[in-house]
């Protein structure tokens, strides 16, 4: 009896074609799929643009953090293949994996030529740059290395370096700057990783974690920040930013490469960088206009980072999360 | 069970045959499409400390629902209480247990929470994940125990007290033996939920300053990094999950297997008396479990900023005016409403048949199947999400003689959010009948199988009336976890089937945790109102 019910139960949830069959891309040769941690605010103010831009192309997005988005795409490739056309996360390491495991098409966006050469790859190319910041509420360390000082003993907190690839970067640029010792060091120094970006801040204004290390867009995102009002969070000038590259990439198995690589190059376009800016993102251009409110580069310097950082860091990163977890390393 | 004389053996063939291809489909397959990455035993033993830190928070947690949850059931089943404060007994586990752990972070955090000058308190301990989810969860004990009672027929009670028993050993005798059914199928839930929880461990035990793992922020953070090599592990450590999930009921079925049946009719339940003292022990829990968490909300929804404190200068209504003004906040709002009524209902219906089949017909088909309708509970959300990404992300195709497709293409759509949903809170109705089912007599089935009534006539006639009000409370069960679910739906939504749970999950962690509490508490408002209106599992109507 369970196999004709089955039967029954499955064909009454199905979607029924009369003709040939068709195959999956000739069923959306039009639609494009991009998976990517940007805010839905931000994918929501690009969708009429993207879609003047490129009348016969249907965007489609699926929003989640970097680690979620990631986590569905594998598994569905793992099934035997995402829909998904453009990949727009912030965790640099995983796209040096899925090149190293050569599933990512060659494109490089025109554009993408004039960028640095660490974030311009064959494969993969940064439309959007994040930068993790210290910061506090009042008083504040003036460096990183100073964590590790007992003087902010259990002071400070930030995203879970587990759970957020953009903090896992981060991590992985003050790890390779300053040394496993310092990790340890501020580690032991009560150091809190919980959270999202919007939590450090919660507890950096409500006194529970003074300090944190953070993205400069939740900073920026706080109500009356531009307007000086006290007792909000600011980034610590000293220390700089430690820049997080948001790349761009088109998997192998994509069903509608050709149309993908236009919506790829469209985040590259001056449209673009006006949303991004909108919402409170850097371009990886010189000439990127900055957030408003973001200190220019000559107040707020950039860590310098090696040009196969990313590399390194998706080589290193099974270790450094051991080292962090407790686990070894 | 001997055949008794009576049509309908087809319709029950026919169903359960239904019964078992959905659960097969549904849930065995994402289950044995994750079967293969099964296997890193080696590093799973690296993970004692995290097996340990969750079987200590599952007992703690056990023990605060049990101690709230058992007289605050007793006080709703037996002292007349306001009709508000009987609402407010089932809030706590209408609030998503997340944004009530960010009130107690406020509330008792080791550093500058607001309980510090009266009790030295940290929130960041195993006992505090045990604290917050015990409070969340003890509406499960608090409503098992009232049904139960009120299924208990009072003469027996009386008789007791007439030969002579105090109170204490009527209740140890005579009452206790005859709700035990429901009380360990309640503290079988409150354990495998603990076990599979995530937000509250996650972050309570995360911010501690010694991290507290347990085996689902483990789980988590697995497979958040390692999508691909993390996934062996996580299996395994989730068939852990799936085995302290399923164990413990087992052994708690097993511990009062001798329990006597409550009552071969329909019970008359013995009116609510008047008792101020038990009032007001409820008013405590009330103000403890829902006063305290809510109050801290609301405070943080009209705070300009954190740590501004409730000053004049400091209060605005701008995130109120933000998150009723956003239509995405409404749109998800009514989806998750409708989405969650939806889940709850199938749930419901599933889950009765499930249990019926497992009760009464007694077969290792129904046991299995009843079984199966468990596992969506006891494996952490994320895992769930993973084996039904990986069994139903791509389309289905059927082609009949090259001219007729039938494609089953769930990816996305608001279905595999139902279908998901059902699929992870499907043992709260099978659990909960199951038990209702053991109180309640079969002779009453019989006698109307006997008199000739079919299968059918006799589920809607006899079994179902009887079985009202426990699933109204399954019903309520179900539809208030999914009104706010997170883990699956972040993973499963598509462009256009936003939930409220993954509105939250986003304002809390990325956004605007202030606007996450303005959802939270219109989250706990709409409950509440609902709940004061009709609450789960009381006698209404047709219920004897």
């Amino acid at each position: 009896m369970a196999t004709p019910a089955l039967l029954v139960l499955l064909l009454g949830a199905c979607r029924v074609e009369f003709g040939p069959p068709t195959s999956r891309a000739d069923s959306t040769t039009h639609e494009v799929w991009v998976y990517s941690s940007m805010y839905q605010e931000v994918l929501d103010a690009m969708a009429p643009d993207l879609a003047a831009a490129l009348p016969d192309v249907r965007v489609q997005f699926f929003q989640a953090g970097s680690e979620k988005v990631s986590q569905r795409w594998e598994a569905e490739h793992a099934a035997g293949g995402s829909r998904a056309c453009v990949l727009a996360t912030s965790d640099p390491a995983w796209y040096e994996d899925l090149a190293g495991r050569g599933l990512l098409r060659t494109h490089v966006p025109g554009r993408a030529l004039d960028l640095p050469r660490a974030w311009a790859h064959p494969t993969h190319a940064a439309f959007r740059v994040s930068l993790m910041v210290l910061a506090g509420v009042g008083d504040a360390p003036a460096r990183f290395e100073d964590l590790r000082d007992p003087r902010w003993a259990g002071r400070f907190s930030s995203p879970d370096p587990l759970a957020s690839g953009t903090m896992f970067t981060a991590l992985a640029a003050l790890d390779a700057a300053l040394g496993a010792d310092w990790t340890a060091a501020a580690r032991a120094n009560g150091w809190v990783a919980a959270g999202g970006n919007a939590a450090v801040v919660a507890r950096m204004q409500s006194g529970e974690n003074p300090v944190g290390i953070v993205l400069l867009e939740n900073l920026l995102a706080q109500e009356g920040y531009a307007a000086q009002r006290p007792g909000l969070a600011r980034p610590v000038l000293s220390a700089g930013a430690i820049p997080v590259p948001g790349y761009a990439a088109i998997p192998t198995d994509c069903p509608n490469p050709a149309a993908a690589e236009r919506v790829m190059d469209w985040f590259f376009s001056p449209t673009a960088a006006t949303h991004l800016r909108a919402g409170r993102m850097h371009g990886p251009f010189a000439e990127s206009p900055l957030p408003d409110g973001a200190p220019p580069p000559d107040a707020l310097p950039w860590m310098e980072l090696p040009a196969d950082f990313a590399a390194r860091t998706a080589t290193r990163a099974p270790e450094l999360r051991a080292r962090w977890s407790g686990r070894g390393g | 069970m001997a055949e008794i004389p009576g049509g309908g053996r087809g319709w029950r063939a026919a169903t359960h045959g239904a019964l078992a291809a959905a659960l097969a489909v549904f849930v065995l397959l994402p289950l044995v499409a994750l079967a293969p990455y099964a296997g890193d035993g080696q590093r799973a033993l690296g993970e004692g400390r995290a097996a340990v830190n969750t079987l200590v928070v599952c007992g703690g947690t056990l023990l605060v629902a049990a101690g709230c949850g058992v007289p605050v059931g007793w006080a709703l089943s037996r002292v007349r209480l306001p009709r508000v404060l009987q609402a407010a007994c089932t809030l706590p586990y209408a609030i998503p247990p997340y944004v009530t752990t960010i009130a107690w972070i406020t509330l008792a955090n080791p550093r500058n929470g607001l309980l510090l000058p009266w009790l030295p308190v940290d929130v960041y301990t195993r006992a505090g994940m045990a604290w917050v989810l015990g409070l969340h969860l003890s509406p499960f004990v608090s409503l098992a125990t009232r049904d139960a009672l009120g299924a208990v027929d009072p003469a027996l009670e009386e008789a007791a007290r007439v030969s002579g028993a105090g109170a204490l050993r009527t209740a140890r005798d005579v009452t206790l033996p005859m709700v035990a059914p429901a009380l360990a199928a309640a503290g079988g839930f409150v354990v495998a939920a603990s076990a599979a929880s995530f937000g509250v461990p996650y972050l309570l035990g995360s911010a501690a300053r010694e991290p507290v793992p347990v085996l689902t922020t483990r789980i988590a953070q697995t497979l958040e990094l390692s999508p691909v090599d993390g996934r062996p592990l996580a299996v395994t450590l989730a068939g852990l999950l799936l085995l302290l999930g399923a164990g413990v009921p087992a052994l708690l079925r097993l511990l009062q297997r001798r329990a006597t049946h409550a009552t071969a009719r329909p019970a008359r339940p013995s009116p609510p008396r008047p008792m101020p003292l038990a009032a007001a022990g409820v008013a405590v829990y009330v103000t403890v479990a829902v006063v305290l968490p809510l109050g801290t909300l609301v405070a943080s929804s009209v705070m300009d900023r954190f740590g501004g404190g409730l000053a004049p200068d400091n209060l605005t209504l701008r995130h109120w005016v933000g998150v009723l003004g956003d239509p995405r906040n409404r749109e998800a709002l009514g989806r998750s409403g409708w989405l969650a009524a939806a889940a709850a209902t199938v749930a419901v219906g599933v889950g009765a048949l499930v249990a019926h089949g497992a009760e009464r017909d007694g077969g290792r088909a129904a046991r299995t199947l009843a079984a199966l309708a468990r596992v969506g509970w006891t494996v952490p959300g994320t895992v769930l999400a993973l084996g039904l990404l990986l069994s139903f992300s791509q389309e289905i195709r059927l082609v009949v003689a090259e001219r007729v497709t039938f494609t089953l293409a769930l990816a996305d759509t608001v279905w595999f959010l139902g279908i998901a949903y059902v699929a992870r809170f499907l043992a709260l109705p099978v659990d909960g009948s199951r038990a209702a089912l053991r109180a309640i007599h079969p002779s009453l089935e019989e006698a109307a199988r006997v008199s000739g009534a079919g299968w059918a006539t006799v589920l809607r006639d006899v079994t179902v009336p009887l079985l009202a009000p426990a699933l109204r409370t399954a019903w309520f069960l179900v539809f208030v976890p999914a009104f706010c679910e997170v883990t699956l739906s972040v993973m499963l939504r598509g462009p256009s089937t936003e939930v409220l749970g993954t509105r939250l999950f986003t304002l809390q962690s990325y956004a605007d945790p202030q606007a996450a509490a303005v959802l939270a508490v219109i989250v706990g408002g709409l409950v509440f109102v609902g709940l004061a209106v009709r609450p789960p599992g009381r006698a209404v109507g047709g219920t004897p």
